[in-house]
């Protein structure tokens, strides 16, 4: 299981990430829900260690993840909020310096990797700068190359961005797939239908500070609405939204 | 009335905007502020010419020693706006980013054009006058004759022509092959030119006192080198506003810098535009290529490598990527470029004394450039926001990362160069002596590797680099040691080795022993240390957090 307990952190004096605790369990997807800049991707770099927390600590299997940083990072599977890869790479050459540097010997990596490319519908373009490939196309690298080394945790920022209807549909799939098997996944999204289907349980964070952490269908009836979206703009989004649209075509027209 | 405005205030926009574009190139730093960066080239490049026309003025020359010290202020503003031209070489036309952003907007691609044209010429027009103007201002004092204004002007004119002339040329080449070439062809030629126009300007600006020196022998003698190298076409057109010698050959090489300066501007303008067209119609009509991989030499040569070289995952990820990232990135490329010219100008400059001296000098000169500067390369980050993928997968031990670093220095840099040169060595000194020199100059390249990667602890291209982390001092003593007299102290040492057959092989000894140390040492240590990717743990700019009681 993948804890985070009372995990903050400030930024100068302001807390962008206030005692966050929650946890995953294996075969279960979690979706990690909140506007821009509530703290999502600062919890995800600091359960990745990329970042450090200010306070507050990260268990996997009951082990504090900082006394064996590394040993963590070889179970886990990271697609970042950002696609930001090495543009002069081809897809194909990228996932094979991803597998060779977690360790798999070179004729699993260069298996894995062009069946991957296949299967994710890009192995005609496997030898194509990755600078050449559309965001839908590099998302899907991504996502291959977080996949390479069969980890036991996953953690999915924003993963469909950019994606196309049919690479979407296949990435839902595979989530349920993945998650049948026993893997621990943790999945951001701002696609709030995708995430009411398929998360076992959901955590709403705004402005730092978790507003709700329960199954969709428990939060529907707490809060005595139909969806999740409503469950969401109730939580996080106090704005009267078409008041706000009128003003922006004021603006444009003005 | 207010349509023209419109335009005129779109069309200004538009040069502001392209003029800045041609200093977000990858090549700067990501950090750079464009504005700050423009005031620092300038005064960079204004500074060599301000200070050596100080040193020169109480001297007030004439005859061909005028003529030497006009060679060298026609080469450095040649071969300062040609790199700068090379260096922009991919901003000239409108790129994929900018016809993506800017066509949907209603502008007539007649304005973007004399925008980007206009842009071109005030960015390429500010250079060439700032690199020359004090030059120009205080040239009167260098040159003997009286009339200080007819000094000045004739001065700027040859000057500045000398600098167009670089430029145009250059752009007329990119032009060239963009009107005749499509597709990968267009691609690799004019990446393999780029680089290689780059190396060539580096060399001559380190080669510009002895161009200059040489200028009468070359001239009076009737060389044919005269007439290859532009620098004195336009000493010879200088020579024809302002005779200092009178000389009929150098008047004659006058002839050639106008022809030259005609031929470029004329192929330019008649490449420039119709280049500028089906460069932007491909932009945007050409389907994604589809390479098809590497082909059966090159799988053999990796498969040979992995085989034989390294052989542990990480290693091979590490050692792939190193030569990826040089061979692709433009960043890299060029800085190594720069690279190359300044160990070519060395290598020219080696064998000044005699052939002998120069083959002894030449590996070694040639093997230091190429380990300092692949070393330098190391620490220039490429797409640093990509480096979460070595942070994600670190897999304990720094060991096998650094040996990577290290192989692929030996196995893709030193050893190639000294096979390529080693038919020369065995021509002149035979093959017993060939292979001592090829020995002894690789095991100082070892040992000169070692020392310049002390306390290395990275994946190159991958750490930030901040100012204050690098030991100045003791790099700037190897570097001022090694392209001043390291070849020369090295070859003498060398020379002393060959003729003491017991004291080389206690050399060999002693080099293998630290050698040996060096990397029993690295093993030792690299499961307590981590790699270093210098990114900061918190924002960079820190309050006191007084407030966070």
């Amino acid at each position: 299981m993948l804890e985070i307990r009372e995990v903050t952190k400030f930024y100068r004096s302001t807390p962008v990430v206030d005692n966050v605790s929650f946890a995953i369990r294996p075969g279960e997807v979690t979706g990690y829900l909140g506007p821009n800049g509530s703290g999502k991707s600062t919890t995800v770099k600091i359960i990745t260690g990329l970042i450090e927390p200010t306070t507050g600590k990260v268990f996997v299997d009951g082990c504090d993840v900082r006394e064996d940083m590394i040993g963590f990072r070889r179970r886990l599977g990271y697609v970042p909020e950002e696609a930001v890869l090495y543009s002069y790479l081809s897809g194909l050459e990228y996932l094979q310096m991803i597998g060779r540097l977690r360790g798999l010997a070179a004729p699993v990596v260069d298996r894995r990797a062009n069946d991957l490319l296949a299967l994710f519908s890009l192995h005609g373009h496997r030898y194509a700068p990755i600078a050449n490939y559309s965001k839908g196309m590099r998302q899907r690298i991504l996502i291959a190359a977080a996949l390479l080394h069969d980890p036991e945790v996953l953690i999915l920022d924003e993963p469909l961005s950019g994606m196309d209807v049919t690479s979407a549909q296949l990435f839902n799939h595979l989530l349920n797939e993945l998650a049948r098997r026993g893997r621990m996944i943790l999945y951001i999204s701002h696609v709030l239908e995708v995430v009411e289907k398929l998360c076992s349980q959901v955590i709403i964070i705004y402005r730092g500070k978790i507003r709700a952490a329960d199954s969709v269908e428990r939060l529907r009836k707490l809060m005595d609405v139909p969806s999740l979206e409503e469950i969401f703009s109730q939580l996080v989004e106090t704005r009267d939204l078409g008041a706000v649209a009128r003003d922006i075509v004021g603006v444009i027209a003005g | 009335m207010a349509e023209g405005s419109r335009r005129l205030s779109v069309l200004n926009e538009l040069v502001r905007h392209f003029f800045r574009r041609f200093f977000d190139t990858e090549s700067l730093s990501p950090q750079a502020e464009p504005e700050a960066s423009v005031v620092q080239a300038l005064g960079l490049l204004a500074a060599p010419g301000a200070f050596f026309v100080l040193v020169i003025r109480p001297l007030t020359i004439a005859g061909w020693d005028l003529v030497t010290f006009r060679v060298m202020f026609v080469t450095f503003s040649m071969v300062v706006m040609g790199f700068l031209t090379l260096f922009e070489w991919d901003a000239l036309f409108l790129d994929r980013r900018d016809y993506q952003i800017l066509t949907p907007l209603p502008v007539r691609p007649g304005t973007l054009f004399l925008a980007k044209t206009a842009a071109l010429g005030i960015f390429l027009g500010i250079f060439l006058v700032d690199l020359n103007f004090f030059g120009v201002l205080f040239w009167p004092g260098v040159d003997a004759g009286r009339d200080s204004m007819a000094i000045m002007l004739d001065h700027a004119v040859a000057v500045l022509a000398a600098g167009l002339f670089a430029a145009l040329a250059a752009a007329a080449i990119q032009g060239v092959l963009i009107t005749l070439l499509r597709g990968a062809v267009l691609r690799r030629v004019s990446v393999f030119l780029q680089t290689v126009l780059m190396a060539a300007m580096v060399m001559a600006l380190f080669l510009t006192f002895i161009l200059g020196l040489a200028a009468r022998q070359v001239v009076t003698a009737h060389h044919t080198i005269a007439h290859w190298l532009p620098c004195y076409w336009f000493a010879g057109f200088y020579e024809r506003l302002r005779p200092a010698t009178h000389d009929k050959d150098l008047l004659a090489l006058g002839d050639w810098a106008v022809w030259g300066m005609a031929i470029a501007a004329v192929v330019f303008l008649l490449t420039y535009l119709p280049g500028y067209r089906s460069h932007g119609r491909r932009m945007l009509e050409a389907p994604t290529p589809a390479p098809r991989g590497p082909g059966r030499v090159r799988r053999c040569v990796t498969a040979t490598v992995r085989a034989l070289v390294v052989r542990t995952p990480v290693e091979q990820g590490v050692f792939h990527f190193l030569g990826q990232t040089i061979t692709r990135s433009v960043k890299h490329r060029l800085f190594l470029a720069t690279y190359g010219g300044f160990g070519a100008a060395l290598a020219v400059m080696a064998f000044g004394d005699s052939e002998r001296d120069g083959l002894l000098r030449l590996p070694l000169t040639l093997s230091f450039v190429l380990v300092s500067g692949l070393r330098a390369a190391y620490g220039v980050p490429s797409e640093l926001g990509a480096n979460w993928a070595f942070q994600m997968t670190e897999t304990g031990a720094i060991g096998p990362y650094l040996t990577a670093v290290r192989k692929w220095m030996i196995v893709c840099a030193i050893v190639p160069l000294f096979m390529a040169l080693a038919p020369m060595q065995v021509m002149y000194f035979g093959w017993g002596m060939a292979l001592f020199h090829t020995a002894f100059g690789v095991t100082l390249s070892l040992l000169l590797m070692e020392i310049l990667l002390i306390g290395f602890h990275r994946v190159p291209f991958t750490c930030s680099r901040y100012p204050g982390r690098v030991n100045l001092v003791g790099l700037s003593a190897v570097y001022v040691f090694g392209f001043t007299m390291y070849s020369r102290v090295m070859s003498g040492f060398g020379e002393w080795l060959a003729e003491t057959p017991w004291l080389a092989a206690a050399f060999f000894l002693t080099a293998a022993a630290v050698l040996a140390i060096v990397r029993w040492h690295g093993r030792s240590t690299s499961g307590s240390e981590r790699l270093d990717y210098a990114d900061p743990v918190d924002p960079v700019v820190r309050t006191l957090d007084l407030t966070n009681g």
